[in-house]
C-alpha cells in the first residue's frame, strides 16, 4: 500500500470515528428535541388545559348554587360562562392524547358532561324543580364525579411531565457520552497513529538518509533493510542503484 | 519488544469483538428495543481499530515470547475495555464502575453482576453481555488464532502464552490440531446445550445465552432470578450437566468422544473432581434436609447439586439464594469457591489439578520427615511431579490466597461487612460469580462502592491470567 494511502485511511479512520460519535450525539439531541416538545407540547398544555376545566367546573357550581339562592340572571350567566371554559379546556385534552388511561377518563368526562347538559336544559331552567336537595343529588354529585375525572388526566400529565423530564437528564447523558468516548479513542489513536508513523514512515527516512551520507562519504555499501512495501522500499532501492553505479 | 507486533495483534482483537458487537447491533436492531446506537458505535469503533493496524503494520511471522505474554496480557485488557464501550453509551445502572465490573465480570467468565433489572435491558445488550462470557471462556487470543490466519510460529507463542500450563500437559497435540480441537468441543457442547435447552422449552435467546454463560461457565443470565426464574427441573438438569463437563479439560472430552484410552474415565484429575462433587452434594444434602430447608431428600439433592456444581465449575448460575443455607454447607460452597474445576476446560480459580498437586506434595513431604533417606516421588496417575512443579502449584496457592486476603482487608476498610467482604474477593479471584453475605448467588454487586467494583475488577483479571502472566510481563528479560 502507497504511503499517501495509508496517511489517508489514517485520517479517514478518525474522521469516520467523529462523524459516527457526531451522528450519535445529533440524533440523541433531536430525541431530547422531542422530549422537550412533548413536554410543552402535550403535557404542559394538558394540565393547563386541565386546570381551565376544574374552574370552568367550579364556575358552573357557583352558577348552580346562585341560581338555587335566586339570582337568576348571575345565575345563568356564570353557568354558561362556566361551561364555556370547560369545553375549551375539554377540547384541548381530547385533541391531544395519546395514553389509554388519559382517553378513557376524558371519554367518561364526555359522558358527564352530555349527562350535565341534559340535566341543565330539562331541570335548571325549570325554577320549580331546582331544590336544594336535588342540587346535592343530581349536579352536585355529576360535578364531583367531572373534578375526579379532571384530576386524573392531570395527574397523568405531571407523571408524564416528570418522567419526560428525568428521562431528559439521561439522553442529555447519552449524547455527550459518544463525544466523550471518541475523543478518548482519538487520543490513543493518534498516539498509535503518530507511533506508526515515526516507525515505518519517519525513521525508515531517516535510516536512508544515514546509510546514503555513510555510503558517500566513507563508500560503505548502501544496505537498507525497509519492511514496508510502498514508496520507501523504491526510494531505497533506487538510491542502492545509484550508489552502486557511482562506486 | 516491538510495540507494532503487539499493536498488529491486539488489532484482531478489536475485530473479533467488533464482529461480535455487529451481531448484537443486529439482534438490537431486529428487536427495536433501544440497544442499537450504543452497540452500532461500538462496533464501529472496534472495527475500526482493528483494521486501522493492517493498513500500516506488514505480516510478521515472527513473534518473541515476551510479546506473546504481552499480547495475551493486553488482549484481555483491551476485550474488557471494548465491552465497557456499549454499556457506558447505553447508560441506565451502568455507571463507568459498573460498565468496567460487568465487561471485565463477562470477559473473565465470572459472571458477578451489578445490574438490578437485567430482565428491561435490551436484547442486543444482553446478547453482547453473553458473548462476553463465551469469547473470554475459550480465552480470546485462543479465538483469534482459530479463527483468524496466523503463522505457525507466532500461533506456537501466542497459544503457549494463553493457555493454562498445567492444561498444556494433558493435551499432547500440535498447537494446530490442539486449537481446533478446543474450538471444536467448544462449538459442539454451545450448540448441543442451546438445543436442549430450547427442547425444554426455553426460548431461543434464553437458550443461546444461557449456554453462552454455561460453556464459558460464566454466569450471566437474562433473567433478574437467574436459573431458578425458569423453575424447570429439566432446564436445570440440562444445565447442570454441561456445567459440570464444561469444567473438564477439552481435550479430555474430545479425547473420550474419540474412545481414545486417555479420557474422563482413566484421569485421576477428572474422578477426583467428580468425586468430590458428588460427595459434597450429598453432604450438603443431608444437611438441608436435615435443618428443614428441603422437605426431602430429592428436592435438596436438585438445589444443592445445582448450587455446588455451578459454584465448584465457577460458573454462578443460581436456583436459590445460598445465602440462607446453614453455615456448614456454606463453608463446602467457599471451599469449592476457592478449588474450581479442571484445568484446560473454562473454568478459573485454583483449580483442580493444583489442589491435587499440593495434597500429594504434602503427602510426600510427610514420607520425607518419617523416612529422611528414602526417595520419595510424588504422581498423579502415571505422571511424576516434579519438585518445580510442586513448588509452583504451591507458590501459586500461596499467592492466590494472598491476593484474596488483601482484596478482604481493602474491602472492609470501605466498610462492608467481613462474610461479604471475603467472600466477593474470593469469588471474583476465582471467576466465580455468587458469593454470599449482600453478594449472594441471588443478589448482586450493585451495593459495593466504586472503588471496591474496580479492585474486585483487578481480581478478576489476575484470576482468569492466573498471576503469574501479570509478574512475567513485568520481568525483565
Amino acid at each position: 500500500m502507497k504511503i499517501r494511502v495509508k496517511i489517508f485511511a489514517g485520517f479517514f479512520i478518525m474522521a469516520i470515528l467523529m462523524i459516527a460519535a457526531g451522528a450519535i450525539s445529533g440524533i440523541e439531541f433531536s430525541k431530547i428535541g422531542i422530549s422537550i416538545n412533548r413536554i410543552l407540547g402535550e403535557n404542559y398544555k394538558n394540565i393547563e388545559a386541565s386546570n381551565q376545566m376544574l374552574v370552568g367546573l367550579d364556575k358552573q357550581n357557583n352558577g348552580i348554587l346562585l341560581i338555587l339562592q335566586g339570582q337568576w340572571n348571575e345565575g345563568y350567566e356564570e353557568v354558561e360562562d362556566g361551561a364555556n371554559i370547560f369545553i375549551k379546556g375539554y377540547n384541548v385534552v381530547k385533541n391531544d392524547t395519546l395514553d389509554v388511561v388519559e382517553k378513557s377518563s376524558i371519554e367518561s368526562l364526555g359522558r358527564h358532561l352530555s349527562a350535565l347538559n341534559m340535566m341543565k336544559d330539562s331541570t335548571l331552567f325549570n325554577h320549580q324543580t331546582a331544590t336544594i336537595d336535588w342540587y346535592y343529588s343530581k349536579p352536585y354529585r355529576l360535578l364531583t364525579l367531572m373534578r375526579h375525572e379532571v384530576k386524573k388526566v392531570q395527574k397523568i400529565n405531571q407523571d408524564a411531565l416528570y418522567t419526560t423530564s428525568t428521562n431528559l437528564k439521561e439522553r442529555a447523558r447519552r449524547a455527550i457520552i459518544p463525544g466523550i468516548v471518541v475523543v478518548v479513542a482519538l487520543l490513543l489513536f493518534i498516539a498509535i497513529f503518530s507511533y506508526l508513523v515515526n516507525h515505518f514512515f519517519v525513521k525508515p527516512l531517516l535510516h536512508i538518509k544515514d546509510r546514503a551520507s555513510d555510503s558517500l562519504k566513507y563508500g560503505r555499501p548502501f544496505d537498507v533493510n525497509i519492511q514496508t512495501d510502498d514508496e520507501l522500499k523504491n526510494l531505497a532501492d533506487v538510491i542502492k542503484k545509484l550508489t552502486n553505479k557511482n562506486q | 519488544m516491538r510495540g507494532y507486533v503487539i499493536i498488529r495483534q491486539l488489532g484482531l482483537v478489536c475485530l473479533l469483538n467488533g464482529t461480535f458487537l455487529f451481531i448484537s447491533f443486529l439482534i438490537s436492531l431486529g428487536y427495536g428495543d433501544g440497544g442499537e446506537l450504543a452497540l452500532f458505535f461500538s462496533s464501529i469503533l472496534a472495527i475500526v481499530f482493528g483494521v486501522s493496524p493492517y493498513i500500516f503494520i506488514p505480516k510478521i511471522d515472527n513473534i518473541s515470547n515476551h510479546e506473546g505474554l504481552a499480547i495475551v496480557v493486553l488482549g484481555w485488557i483491551l476485550s474488557c475495555v471494548i465491552g465497557i464501550v456499549p454499556y457506558v453509551l447505553f447508560g441506565g445502572e451502568f455507571t463507568l464502575a459498573n460498565a468496567v465490573f460487568e465487561s471485565v465480570s463477562g470477559f473473565t467468565t465470572t459472571g458477578s453482576t451489578i445490574l438490578n433489572e437485567i430482565q428491561t435491558l435490551p436484547k442486543g445488550i444482553l446478547f453482547w453481555r453473553s458473548s462476553t462470557h463465551w469469547l473470554g471462556g475459550i480465552g480470546i487470543i485462543i479465538f483469534v488464532l482459530a479463527i483468524l490466519p496466523q503463522s505457525g510460529q507466532a500461533k506456537l507463542v501466542l497459544y503457549s502464552n494463553e493457555v493454562s500450563p498445567l492444561a498444556k500437559e494433558d493435551l499432547r497435540y500440535t498447537t494446530k490440531k490442539s486449537i481446533r480441537i478446543i474450538l471444536v468441543v467448544y462449538l459442539v457442547l454451545t450448540l448441543a446445550e442451546t438445543i436442549l435447552l430450547m427442547v425444554c422449552g426455553m426460548g431461543w435467546f434464553d437458550a443461546l445465552n444461557h449456554s453462552f454463560a454455561t460453556i464459558a461457565t460464566g454466569g450471566f443470565s437474562t433473567k433478574n432470578m437467574s436459573v431458578s426464574a425458569f423453575d424447570s427441573a429439566s432446564i436445570e438438569m440440562v444445565i447442570n450437566f454441561f456445567m459440570l463437563i464444561s469444567g473438564i479439560h477439552f481435550g479430555l472430552l474430545y479425547m473420550t468422544a474419540l474412545g481414545k484410552r486417555s479420557n474422563v474415565f482413566t484421569s485421576p484429575i477428572v474422578r477426583y473432581y467428580l468425586g468430590g462433587m458428588a460427595i459434597a452434594t450429598v453432604l450438603v444434602s443431608i444437611k438441608l434436609v436435615a435443618d428443614g430447608y428441603y422437605p426431602d431428600f430429592i428436592t435438596a439433592v436438585r438445589y444443592a447439586s445445582f448450587q455446588l456444581i455451578s459454584v465448584g465449575t465457577t460458573t454462578g448460575f443460581a436456583t436459590c439464594d445460598t445465602a440462607a443455607w446453614p453455615p456448614f454447607t456454606q463453608m463446602i460452597l467457599i471451599f469449592f469457591t476457592l478449588q474450581c474445576a479442571c484445568a484446560g476446560s473454562t473454568s478459573g480459580g485454583i483449580k483442580v489439578n493444583r489442589v491435587m498437586i499440593l495434597w500429594k506434595g504434602m503427602l510426600n513431604q510427610l514420607k520425607r520427615i518419617q523416612h529422611p533417606r528414602a526417595v520419595a516421588t510424588s504422581k498423579i496417575g502415571k505422571m511424576t511431579l516434579s519438585e518445580e512443579t510442586i513448588s509452583g502449584a504451591i507458590t501459586f496457592i500461596v499467592i492466590y490466597l494472598v491476593v484474596i486476603f488483601a482484596t478482604t482487608l481493602a474491602l472492609t476498610a470501605l466498610d462492608i461487612d467481613l462474610f461479604t467482604s471475603f467472600s466477593a474477593s474470593a469469588t471474583c479471584m476465582g471467576n466465580v460469580g455468587p458469593g454470599f453475605g449482600n453478594v449472594s448467588s441471588l443478589g448482586n454487586f450493585s451495593s459495593i462502592p466504586d472503588f471496591g467494583k474496580y479492585l474486585l475488577s483487578g481480581n478478576m483479571l489476575l484470576g482468569r491470567l492466573e498471576i503469574f502472566s501479570i509478574f512475567a510481563l513485568f520481568s525483565k528479560r
